[in-house]
């Protein structure tokens, strides 16, 4: 087996990753050609942290996340790019294996969970049936375990609602059982996208909160993937900011967000009307992110960007900086703070 | 608009004692079977009075009845009871009637993808409500207003002539405003307009709201959950809960301290950027709206409450510069 190229822009204190994506690339299959959707990105994911991948809309974040669990499907194409899970390389596995991997070893957790929840068989039977495909329990022991599951998420009543069909639950209770059924298979990995969009604030509150200590307490290796910056700074231990398909910057969640380093962290950050903090105007972006096959050259955020120069237009960045804190960026913000 | 004029100006949209009731008396089946009819009170008695030039968030989660209030504002739906009122003329008789107020409110919804044609180019969108309001009827005349209203929402002229499709998220709201725009409305009754928007694009979206408001004089009723937008946009806060208003004042009293528990909760609900909330997410979800708790609806989900809060419904009173409806607002903190 060849040796896994450390990352440079990791503290590597935590223990080894249990999950590590290096050079990830994902292209849109186009009559005579490939569009770039997802270009070079690379995390490590640890047992106990959470990572937030965050960026707008078309960034690239659920197709990084979907490469790794393998749900990409035609015309999206990973073509290149090495997932590892433990020692194993998962990122040649066949449709079978993979599906064999989801759910056991790595879980996921969508936006909507009505979708991920069978209408049609109580909460209970859905429970039991992953419990068995991806456990030895079965019978009794199974329906108590789906039953203890139901109480871990925080369900009330446990028992009786085992018996229930999905929408007799409220929205916030339905992404409840999905975290149950993602729990079931008992899994090291858990990506969850976009998780508590659908919710109210309430309850999106709720929902972060159960889903930190669940990560935490049971030493899941998390991705929690989002376009919600308040999110990623409740709920992550790191960040991964993206940008037309790249990961512009990344560090701890506390630094990335207090002294962001890429120009666009910054003012995407300034650009969030936040409470008792009023403005005149809000700090605006200019335009909008570059269509796939419609990116500037070199950096891609360079036409929109207050700090470029001729450098930027002629190559694309790396990412770049303090190891524990690197920016894809020619001139980062590092002379001042966002505040 | 400062907050001193507007207080003196007469307001331009009244609202009172509105109500919604959905959900029909029971069919023959549910009466053999006994069942009892499911009625729910959407909007069950709200009071708003909003004046020219002036921004009034409505706030509240899912299922609070802001967007049935909206939408009855409108004109879009009837109240069950309640009137609704635009310079002192009813809705119902300017619908009736075809009065000229017809023109003076608009509506802005939250997905512009929806609320345009897709087999329309936006020019023709655009122009709609001035033909059907008799305002620019020729054809030279409104294509001019259109470019007008396309480069006063930051399009080109050129783009009339494109399809919904054609233009971004951001975009194709700048259409809808541009279209809640061409027949000069005192009032804009804007339903989440920037939710389904980005960050970045939503920044330029309310500032460009600011900026038409501040030329054309503008009032906008703004529905919205998203309490960072409230305090960006608002000069007058009302919050909702389970169809009635809880609170209702200024935005800088009501964001210093609020004085009902449920307002309190959104606040502190809200993922913060700059610090990890401590201390525990708030508690519990929204009753069923067709069998609300007795008494406050909040109740089953307040840390304040006590056995007189299932006794009686609490009225809006004046407290701190602003009204709430708690037993217990001179002691929220």
């Amino acid at each position: 087996m060849t040796e896994l190229k450390p990352l440079t822009h990791q503290e590597d204190s935590d223990g080894p990753p249990i999950l590590s994506v290096r050079g990830l690339q994902v292209d849109l299959r186009v009559p005579g050609g490939w569009l770039p959707i997802v270009s070079d990105v690379s995390f490590d994911l640890r047992a106990g942290e959470i990572l937030g991948i965050v960026g707008e809309s078309g960034a690239g974040k659920s197709m990084s996340g979907n490469a790794v669990t393998g749900l990409l499907r035609e015309p999206l194409v990973r073509r290149a790019g090495e997932v590892r899970l433990g020692e194993t390389r998962i990122d040649g596995l066949g449709d079978r294996r993979m599906a064999d991997i989801r759910g056991r070893r790595i879980a996921m957790i969508f936006q909507d969970p009505l979708t991920a929840l069978n209408p049609v068989f109580t909460v209970g039977d859905q429970l039991v049936e992953t419990i068995r495909r991806h456990t030895a329990l079965r019978g009794a022991a199974a329906r108590d375990r789906a039953r203890e599951l139901l109480h871990q998420v925080g369900i009330p009543a446990a028992e009786d609602r085992l018996d229930q069909y999905p929408h007799e639950y409220s929205g916030g209770m339905r992404q409840r059982v999905v975290i149950a059924l993602a729990l079931a298979g008992e899994p090291e990995v858990l990506f969850a996208d976009e998780p508590t969009t659908a919710l109210d604030v309430s309850i999106q509150a709720q929902i972060i909160a159960l889903f930190k200590r669940l990560c935490h307490e049971k030493r899941l290796a998390a991705a929690l993937v989002t376009h919600d910056m308040g999110v990623i700074a409740q709920a992550t231990d790191r960040v991964a900011v993206m940008y037309a398909g790249r990961i512009v910057e990344t560090g701890r969640t506390a630094d990335v967000l207090a002294r962001p380093r890429h120009p666009y962290t910054r003012a995407l950050m300034r650009s969030i009307p936040r409470i008792g903090e009023r403005h005149e105007r809000l700090p605006q972006l200019q335009g909008s992110m570059p269509r796939p096959g419609a990116l500037p050259d070199g950096c891609a955020f360079s036409d929109r960007c207050d700090r470029a120069t001729a450098q930027c237009s002629r190559a694309v960045p790396e990412l770049t900086g303090p190891a524990a804190h690197p920016a894809a960026c020619f001139h980062p913000c590092d002379e001042e703070a966002v505040q | 608009m400062t907050e001193v004029t507007a207080q003196r100006a007469e307001p331009i949209l009244e609202v009172a004692g509105l109500r919604r009731t959905y959900g029909d008396a029971p069919g023959m089946l549910a009466r053999m079977l006994r069942q009892p009819a499911r009625r729910v009170r959407a909007v069950d008695g709200v009071d708003l009075r909003l004046r020219p030039g002036e921004t009034m968030a409505l706030v509240g989660e899912s299922g609070c009845g802001k967007s049935t209030v909206a939408r009855c504002v409108a004109g879009l739906e009837s109240p069950s009871a309640g009137t609704v009122r635009y310079s002192g003329e009813t809705m119902e008789r300017i619908a009736r009637r075809a009065l000229p107020a017809r023109k003076d409110v608009q509506m802005v919804f939250q997905d512009p993808y929806s609320s345009l044609n897709p087999r329309w180019p936006v020019g023709r969108s655009i122009a709609e409500p001035m033909q059907v309001l008799g305002l620019e009827t020729g054809r030279d005349a409104a294509q001019a207003r259109v470019a007008e209203l396309l480069s006063q929402v930051g399009l080109a002229p050129e783009d009339a002539e494109k399809f919904p499709h054609q233009f971004s998220g951001g975009q194709r709201q700048r259409v809808a405003i541009a279209r809640a725009l061409s027949t000069r409305p005192k009032v804009i009754i804007c339903d989440e307009p920037t939710s389904a928007l980005d960050v970045s694009v939503q920044a330029q979206i309310l500032n460009m709201m600011k900026d038409l408001q501040e030329e054309y004089g503008l009032a906008y009723l703004f529905i919205t959950h998203d309490l960072g937008v409230v305090d960006h946009m608002a000069d007058r806060v009302a919050i909702m809960y389970l169809g009635r208003i809880v609170e209702i004042g200024s935005r800088e009293a009501i964001f210093a301290r609020p004085r009902h528990p449920y307002t309190r909760m959104l606040m502190d609900a809200v993922p913060r950027l700059d610090e990890v909330t401590a201390g525990a997410p708030p508690l519990g979800e929204l009753p069923d709206p067709a069998n609300p708790p007795s008494g406050c609806a909040f109740r089953t989900r307040c840390p304040w409450a006590i056995a007189a809060c299932a006794e009686t419904v609490p009225p809006l009173e004046e407290v701190d510069g602003r009204r709430a409806a708690c037993l217990r607002s001179g002691e929220v903190a």
